[in-house]
This record gives C-alpha cells, sequence and structure tokens, in this order.
C-alpha cells in the first residue's frame, strides 16, 4: 500500500511518518500536522526581479515593490520554487493548507480497501 | 363617585380598544412603508423545502431516464433561446455572451441555466422570483397571472450588480402556476452618474441611477410602454432599453413556448419532478464529491490597489474548512464596506462561489442553486462582500472578481489530491479593464455602455499545458470579445490596435494565458467621454500557483496628441512612424508628438477631445509551477512570439541561447538552471529567520491599507 499522498504538485504526505515531503527529491520537510511552510526556505523577492519595468517611474508595468512583494518558498533539499505568495511588505504569511492528518489516513485506508483500490 | 367622562379632551388620547389595537398592529405590520429587500430571502440560499405539488409529481413521476431526457429537452430550449437573445439584443456585452436564460421553479430556486452564457446571473437573481411570490402574488394591485411580465435591476433585491437585468415570465398551465423562466442580460447604462452602468464616483446606491425592484411591467405577454418610457426617461441609450426590454421578453417566450409544448406533449408533472429533481441531484453530487477531498483547512488572501477614486490596498481573504461532505466558507480579515461602488453583497458574492463550482470545479453538472445550497457560509458582515442596502454596488466585481480569485486558489488547494473530473487550473484573470463610455456617435446616437474587451481575460495555466490567451472571463467561459470593426462602425472609436504585449502573463512551468492592449481614439466626435474602472496598477491581479508566478501590472497610459486629431490623422497618413503597439514603447519613444500619461487604470467619466489615445491592458493568467521546469524550447518559442521578453527569458526561465541564430544552448540552460537552484538554497532563509525580518505591525507607511493586518491567531505567521 502507498503511504504517499500527493498534495500539491511538489508536497506530499507520508501518512506513515507523518511528514510532509517534497515530491521532486523526497526531502522530508516536515510535521504533516503542521504548516510545511515552516520546512521551507523563505526568500523576499524584489517583484521587479521577475516582471521586468517598462518605463521609469513608479507606474512602471512592474510591481510597485513598496506595495507588493513575492515571498518565494524553495524545498531546502532540491531548491525546488514549491510555492509564491504576492503580499504587501510585512503582511502575515498565509497558512494556506492545514489537513486533517487522520481524517487523511483514514479516507486513503477506505480508498485502499475499495474493490480495485491499493489494497486489493 | 363621578361617571366617567368619554368626551374627547384635546390633548388626552383616546382610550384604547380591541379595534384601535387590531388598527395599529395592522399599520405596524401590514402597511410598510415601502417593499423593501426581504432580509429572509437574501441570506437564505438553500433550496426551498418541496412543496406538495412537487412531492405529488416525484410521487408520479419515478421514471429517472424520462427525467434524464426531459432535462435535456429543457437545456437545449434555453440554450436555444440564449442563441437567438445573442443575436437580437442591443447591448455590447449581450452580443458577445454577458447573458443567461434559465428556469425557476415555482418557489423561486433556479433549477436549471445555459451553460454557455453567465451563469452567476441567473444564480444571483433567484431572490427575484421569491420576492414576487411572497410579496406581489397576493397583493391585490399587482397579482401574478399568466401573461404578466416582470423587471428587475436592483441588486439588493438580487441580481449580481444594477447593470444586469432580469426579465421574468410566470410559467402557467391551465391556470396553474409551474414554474419561472427568467431571461438576464448585462445591458450596461443605467443613467447613473456615470456613462455606461458603472458608477466608480457613486458613493451610495442613489448616484448609481434606474434602480428597479422586481416590479411587473407588462400584462398578456404586452409591456406597458408608460413604465417602458419611464426606465427611457432615466437613461442615456432609451434605443438600446427599447430593444432589449422587447428582446429579453421574446426571448422568455420562446421558452415559455416550447416548455408548453413540452407539458402539451408530456405533462406538467414531468416538467415539475425534473426542475426538483435536478436541483436534488445536483446538491447531493456536489456534497458527494467534496467527500473526495481531504479534510482541513484551506486558506488565500489577495489584494487589490486601487478603490475607484484612490489609490489604497485592500484585503480580500477567504477561508475553507472542509469536513467530511461539508464545505464552509468564512471570509475574516477581508475589507470594511466603503463608500465606493466596489462593494457585493452577500447573495451575489454566494453566487460568484457558485460560479467557481459550475465553471471550474464541477463543470460538468447542471447549472443551478444546488451548488450553493450544497454549501455553507459564515461570511463576515460588514465587509466589502457583504454590503448594506446603503452601500453603492454597481462595481461589485472590483470586490467580487478577487473573491473568485481567493476561492479558485484555496479549493485548488484542496482538491488537488484528489481531483476527479476537476481539472487543476492556475488562476484566471479576473478585472475589468475594458473601455468604457458615454455621449454621441458619429451617426448623432446617445449612448453609453462598455468595450467587451473584458471579455479576453487570460486562462490560467493548467497542470499539463500552458492557459489560452485572451480566452474568455472567468464567469462566462464561452464568451468572446468581438470584432474590431463592430466597435469601430457603432462607436467614434478608432482603434489603433489589440495585440498581445509582452510579459503580459503568469510565468511558470505552464505559462498563464496573455492577453490583448487595446489602443483607442476617439474618432468622429466632438461630445463622448472615455472611462476606466480597474486596478492593478502597482499590485498584480493575479497571482501563480504553485510555484508559478502570477501577472505583471497594467496602468492606463493616455496619449493627448498635440494639434489633436489633425495630427494624429496626419501621423497615421504618413505611415505613423515609430508606432509599436505597445504602450510602454510608446511612452519611452514618444513618437507621436503630445503630452503622456501614465496612470492606474481608474480614471470615471469626462469628456476628452477627439484624436486622445487611451491604451490599456487586459491581464493574463496566473502561471503553475516552477519556470525552472519549464520545456526551454517552448521559452524559446514564447521568446521569438514575443510573449515574453529576453530578460524574463534569461532572469526568470533561466534559459541560455545564441541571440544571432536565436537558438537555445541546451547545455548553458541546464547549467545556469543548475545555478539558480544552487543560488536559492543560498539566499533562502529558515522560517523562523524570514518571519522575524519579514513581519511588520502594521502596513508599510504611505501605503493605505483596508482589512485586518493580521490574520487570526495560529491561521499564519
Amino acid at each position: 500500500m502507498s503511504a504517499r499522498v500527493r498534495m500539491t504538485e511538489y508536497l506530499e504526505i507520508d501518512l506513515e511518518s507523518e511528514r510532509w515531503r517534497c515530491a521532486v527529491c523526497e526531502h522530508a520537510i516536515g510535521p504533516a500536522r503542521e504548516d510545511y511552510k515552516r520546512g521551507l526556505l523563505l526568500y523576499d523577492r524584489d517583484p521587479r526581479d521577475i516582471y521586468p519595468a517598462r518605463i521609469d517611474g513608479e507606474l512602471s508595468f512592474a510591481p510597485d515593490p513598496r506595495w507588493c512583494r513575492i515571498v518565494e518558498f524553495y524545498c531546502p533539499g532540491c531548491g525546488t520554487q514549491v510555492e509564491t505568495e504576492y503580499l504587501p511588505p510585512g503582511h502575515p504569511l498565509t497558512h494556506d493548507i492545514e489537513i486533517d492528518v487522520d481524517a487523511l489516513k483514514a479516507q486513503h485506508a477506505a480508498h485502499a480497501a475499495e474493490p480495485g483500490g491499493e489494497g486489493e | 363617585m363621578r361617571a366617567t367622562d368619554t368626551t374627547e379632551q384635546p390633548g388626552v388620547p383616546a382610550p384604547r380598544t380591541p379595534e384601535t389595537d387590531a388598527f395599529l398592529n395592522d399599520l405596524l405590520t401590514n402597511q410598510p412603508i415601502m417593499f423593501g429587500p426581504d432580509p429572509e430571502i437574501m441570506n437564505e440560499h438553500r433550496i426551498r423545502p418541496r412543496s406538495e405539488r412537487e412531492e405529488a409529481a416525484l410521487t408520479a413521476i419515478t421514471d429517472e431516464t424520462e427525467l434524464t431526457i426531459a432535462q435535456s429537452r429543457v437545456e437545449a430550449i434555453i440554450e436555444s433561446a440564449k442563441d437567438m437573445l445573442q443575436q437580437i439584443s442591443a447591448a455590447p456585452a449581450a452580443k458577445w455572451g454577458d447573458l443567461s436564460v434559465g428556469v425557476y421553479s415555482r418557489d423561486g430556486d433556479l433549477s436549471l441555466c445555459t451553460s454557455s452564457g453567465v451563469n452567476i446571473f441567473s444564480a444571483a437573481a433567484s431572490p427575484v422570483p421569491k420576492f414576487i411570490n411572497r410579496y406581489w402574488a397576493d397583493e391585490p394591485t399587482v397579482g401574478v397571472r399568466e401573461g404578466d411580465v416582470f423587471y428587475h435591476n436592483d441588486s439588493h433585491y438580487g441580481g449580481a450588480h444594477n447593470p444586469d437585468h432580469t426579465l421574468l415570465l410566470p410559467l402557467y398551465r391551465d391556470g396553474e402556476h409551474i414554474a419561472w423562466v427568467g431571461v438576464v442580460v448585462h445591458e450596461g447604462e443605467n443613467g447613473a452618474i456615470d456613462p455606461g452602468g458603472f458608477a466608480p464616483r457613486a458613493t451610495d446606491p442613489y448616484g448609481e441611477g434606474l434602480r428597479i425592484p422586481p416590479m411587473k411591467i407588462g400584462e398578456d405577454y404586452t409591456l406597458r410602454r408608460d413604465v417602458v418610457n419611464m426606465f427611457q426617461n432615466h437613461v442615456r441609450d432609451p434605443l438600446m432599453w427599447l430593444i432589449d426590454i422587447r428582446s429579453k421578453l421574446a426571448a422568455a417566450r420562446d421558452v415559455e413556448r416550447r416548455l408548453h409544448d413540452f407539458m402539451r406533449e408530456r405533462s406538467p408533472e414531468l416538467l415539475i419532478a425534473t426542475l426538483r429533481t435536478v436541483l436534488e441531484n445536483t446538491e447531493a453530487e456536489v456534497h458527494r464529491r467534496l467527500a473526495q477531498w481531504p479534510d482541513g483547512i484551506y486558506r488565500a488572501v489577495h489584494f487589490g490597489d486601487c478603490t475607484l477614486l484612490e489609490e489604497r490596498l485592500y484585503k480580500i481573504a477567504v477561508e475553507f474548512e472542509k469536513r467530511g461532505e461539508r464545505l464552509v466558507m468564512r471570509t475574516h480579515g477581508t475589507a470594511p464596506a466603503i463608500d465606493r461602488a466596489m462593494n457585493g453583497q452577500a447573495h451575489a458574492m454566494k453566487s460568484l462561489v457558485g460560479n467557481e463550482f459550475m465553471n471550474f470545479l464541477f463543470a460538468d453538472l447542471p447549472r443551478n442553486a444546488g451548488f450553493v445550497s450544497a454549501i455553507d457560509f459564515e461570511l463576515e458582515p460588514g465587509s466589502m462582500l457583504t454590503a448594506t442596502r446603503e452601500h453603492p454596488t454597481s462595481l461589485s466585481m472590483l470586490s467580487g472578481f478577487y473573491l473568485n480569485t481567493t476561492v479558485h486558489t484555496a479549493l485548488t488547494k484542496a482538491l488537488f489530491s484528489n481531483p476527479g473530473v476537476t481539472e487543476v487550473i492556475a488562476p484566471w484573470y479576473a478585472m475589468l479593464p475594458t473601455l468604457q463610455y458615454g455621449g454621441i456617435t458619429q451617426h448623432l446616437q446617445l449612448t453609453a455602455n462598455i468595450s467587451v474587451e473584458i471579455n479576453a481575460m487570460g486562462g490560467g495555466a493548467h497542470r499539463d499545458r500552458d492557459g489560452e490567451h485572451a480566452a474568455a472571463p472567468f464567469f462566462a467561459t464561452l464568451a468572446d470579445w468581438g470584432e474590431t470593426e463592430d466597435r469601430e462602425t457603432e462607436l467614434p472609436l478608432l482603434c489603433l490596435w489589440r495585440h498581445i504585449p509582452p510579459d503580459n502573463h503568469g510565468f511558470g512551468k505552464h505559462r498563464g494565458g496573455a492577453s490583448v492592449e487595446w489602443a483607442y481614439a476617439l474618432w468622429g466626435s466632438q461630445i463622448f467621454a472615455f472611462m476606466v474602472t480597474s486596478t492593478g496598477a502597482r499590485f498584480p491581479v493575479t497571482g501563480g500557483l504553485f510555484g508559478g508566478y502570477g501577472g505583471g501590472c497594467n496602468p492606463l497610459t493616455i496619449v493627448k496628441p498635440e494639434g489633436g486629431a489633425g495630427a494624429l490623422r496626419e501621423w497615421l497618413a504618413n505611415g505613423a512612424p515609430g508606432l509599436t503597439y505597445d504602450a510602454a514603447s510608446m511612452l519611452a519613444d514618444r513618437p507621436l508628438a503630445g503630452e503622456y500619461e501614465v496612470t492606474n487604470p481608474s480614471r470615471p467619466a469626462a469628456p476628452i477631445p477627439e484624436g486622445e489615445i487611451w491604451i490599456q491592458r487586459i491581464g493574463g493568467g496566473g502561471g503553475y509551477g516552477d519556470p525552472l521546469e519549464r520545456d526551454p524550447q517552448a521559452v524559446m518559442t514564447d521568446l521569438r512570439r514575443g510573449l515574453i521578453s529576453p530578460e524574463v527569458a534569461r532572469n526568470v526561465y533561466r534559459i541560455t541561447w545564441d541571440e544571432e541564430r536565436a537558438e537555445l544552448d541546451a547545455a548553458a540552460t541546464e547549467s545556469a538552471r543548475d545555478d539558480e537552484r544552487t543560488a536559492r538554497l543560498a539566499r533562502g532563509k529558515s522560517y523562523d529567520e524570514f518571519v522575524a525580518e519579514w513581519r511588520r505591525e502594521q502596513p508599510p507607511e504611505g501605503v493605505p491599507f483596508l482589512g485586518s493586518w493580521d490574520w487570526p491567531a495560529d491561521e499564519g505567521s
């Protein structure tokens, strides 16, 4: 029985160890009952690095760095960019995924027990 | 002892009697000053319990095949009527798909609406037949009878915002009221303080023009000309109003006639049973699918950067708690309702959530009120998403579209592990930087409305492929955005270009779809106003998903040619030397002598001189996944097509190429990408270290902010 559930493009939860893992390099990111972002590397990106300013001035077709920053989240194992968050400078980060691990285990076990499921 | 003196004395109240008590009680409870929006109707989003008539019909009709065939037939009827309405309507938005046709149960729940068009129109209008049922059916001066025509546009009684107009016919069979037929069109012009239907200068609902509560405007299928004349007297485009009230009536009558055929050939019971079954089945199926998602809490937040008359950040936050088959939506922390026309009402915001399910998550199910009925809402009162009757709302999209983005992002994370039939897509572009106008056309006709480039929103990147360019609005995924030649023929406009500019989408493993930049000059009229009401000059409208980036920023560019229309004509006649079909290049190179301005994309209507040019981008969709995973050859293709600049190819996608031969250097690209991953590991900080440096107790100085700065305890850092 597979004990991993893919939760996002780059994150999975290992049901046996109850840990978030990187789906690219299998790095153990942190406890599945906690915010996965706590186990990643974070970087405060000036948005003008991503969107080139086309003209001089505040309204340059790039975001205004006084109003908007991009927080980039990297896997500490492989450097994959797992998530981005667009926030005003200093705004609290978002705990975007808070999984009920016990329910996930039960759901996974029930699915595996279904005819044609992974437990067959 | 003196006898009681019953003579009335001046200043002394008459004694109370059972008769006076009854009179006062009737006065206070049954004689309202007016019939305002009913809170019970507006706040209740569940489908009504089965009526006795529905119970009887469901007992009589038990063959599921029969019900399924009947459903398909009703769907074919309303789709056909919608197609016809699209052809005969005068409103620009209607011509390109911003309309909907639906059938509602006798009790007023939307049972089926067109899969093309704007589902939210029909869904948000459910309170309207409920109001008519409750207040007008037994009112001796109104009543509901076969052939009656009802109309409505005041979104405080239902609907998404006042530019959307609803026409309703009660469907009868042998004297029995069976159902409601409803037609909704984004008409635009309403006689508001600003032309075209949106009113950025309105600071209360009284500046938003004509506000029609649910009312009867015709009997025996005949419109009351005096009532229609009163409507026309309020607005800047009386011809469009006349044509489109008649068009909507024609479409509703087409549906009614064909449903009469249906009931004659089959039975009224089958129609009633079908309308009820599809509602109940949809709600049950939504619950069943929700149960497949992992239990947990999912959150998302996004920020607008302009409140129509000034630049301010405002926060739209959502939280979904999913347990078993139950899904609860909360919005705490969202900006408060304000004295700007960008507030949304709770019923319309719930319908927007329904739209997300209908158009993106469970798009294979029939469109009806069962979607929203399956969801629980705990919306924070007093917020920009739960405006009161005293708040202006004609531009509710400025809050509702961000709500769509946050809802989409949070629910995509909720369903990713078990998507079923749902396609995982990054956020769609969702804002309205389209041209709005009013004035006298080159045909000497008074007009006011919007140009339909709003429908050219860039699609979000898919999990397995890129997003579509200028695809469609997220609220009407089969809509079109019209032909330049039509605009120029009907309106005093000269389209200088509609062109996809570089870097106008989200970057990622799969990139978002880009959208167009439009450039219109006033041409052939000296009495005309332009207007734009959008956001996104400083803070991108669209975010990315799973490591992808969102779209860029899109300010408004205005060019005032030196010498006016004559100078523009001469420049064009000479081949428009230096024209680059791109606002940023125009601003940098200034190929046409004149005054150049770049500003946030929200400017209320004002007359402009002929020859003045306005340039604005519609935004692109969000990117999906780490940009370093994008196929380098796909990046080269984007580069060759002008979808991205060399800076983005180099700095975001980290590809290396031979610039002379435009040929990818695969080995150098692989090396550059490895270097970037290593650099990420070097510059990335641990969560605690990052938060210690990052967090501020309040918004940055000089950045006005609306909403709760902090998440509630335990929801963020």
